[in-house]
């Protein structure tokens, strides 16, 4: 792997990682002002979302239909 | 003279396509795991959630195995990169910040003993659901632990630190929904 393509992949890393701060803080304010059904399926949603980015950018679920590499 | 069963498995082994279809059906079934005491919260208790949860403690763990995640990724992406220093120290990163994570866990079990007894629902899905995960989370720390070697692999052949990096990030999406189903709901 080239520095440049290294560094690219770090790059991926941060972004990835700073969207979940931000779900995970925009989650903790939604559940100390919000009750309900509503709390359910915005932490549900949430939650999801969560999951798939860690699939995606982070486990790399869609190399198990790419080409090894 | 090489036999066709040593062949084949020589093949088997060196694929890593089967390595990751493996690590993901073992993944699978661990969804159903950790789905099967998550869904036992709700069926007990619905959005019932005691007044003396830490939801303080439950954000710093969430954000120590986020950081943890990110240290873990480095880990994977510095391999190929031949990145060996980094590698290994990505590696002990992610080793100290899940260790952290697991004081975190001792404390909420301090707490929760004296607030939440194994006698009550709560108490028994709160020490059921974290046990698991904790558990999990110990069992990677051992095989991290294991991988932190760089000499032990090549910027071609790195499986062992990709499957363990992608093991911890399981661990961290149980953990994804682990927190709001004891913390968060109510």
């Amino acid at each position: 792997m080239s520095a440049e393509k290294f560094a690219k992949v770090m790059r991926t890393g941060y972004g990835a990682i700073i969207v979940l701060a931000e779900m995970t803080i925009v989650e903790f304010v939604i559940a100390i002002t919000t009750d309900g059904g509503v709390l359910y399926r915005l932490l549900t949603v949430i939650a999801i979302a969560k999951a798939w980015i860690i699939f995606d950018y982070f486990m790399h679920i869609t190399h198990l239909w790419r080409p090894e590499h | 003279m090489a036999t066709a069963v040593e062949n084949f498995t020589e093949q088997v082994h060196d694929n890593l396509g089967i390595n990751r279809l493996g690590i993901w059906l073992f993944f699978g079934s661990e969804v159903f795991l950790f789905g099967a005491v998550i869904s036992t919260r709700y069926y007990m208790l619905g959005s019932k959630t005691p007044d003396e949860v830490n939801q303080v403690l439950g954000l710093v763990l969430t954000a120590l195995l986020l950081i943890s995640s990110l240290t873990a990724y480095a880990a994977e992406a510095a391999a190929p990169a031949g990145r060996r220093s980094l590698m290994r120290w990505s590696i002990i990163a992610t080793i100290v910040l899940g260790l952290g994570f697991l004081s975190g866990a001792g404390l909420e079990w301090y707490e929760a003993f004296e607030h939440f007894p194994h006698t009550t629902a709560y108490g028994t899905i709160l020490f059921t659901t974290t046990g698991l995960h904790a558990f999990h989370l110990l069992t990677g720390l051992i095989m991290l632990n294991m991988s932190r070697n760089p000499n032990r692999f090549t910027t071609e052949s790195h499986w062992g630190v990709e499957g363990v990096v992608k093991y911890w990030h399981f661990v961290d999406i149980a953990w994804v929904f682990i927190y709001p189903t004891l913390y968060l709901i109510q």
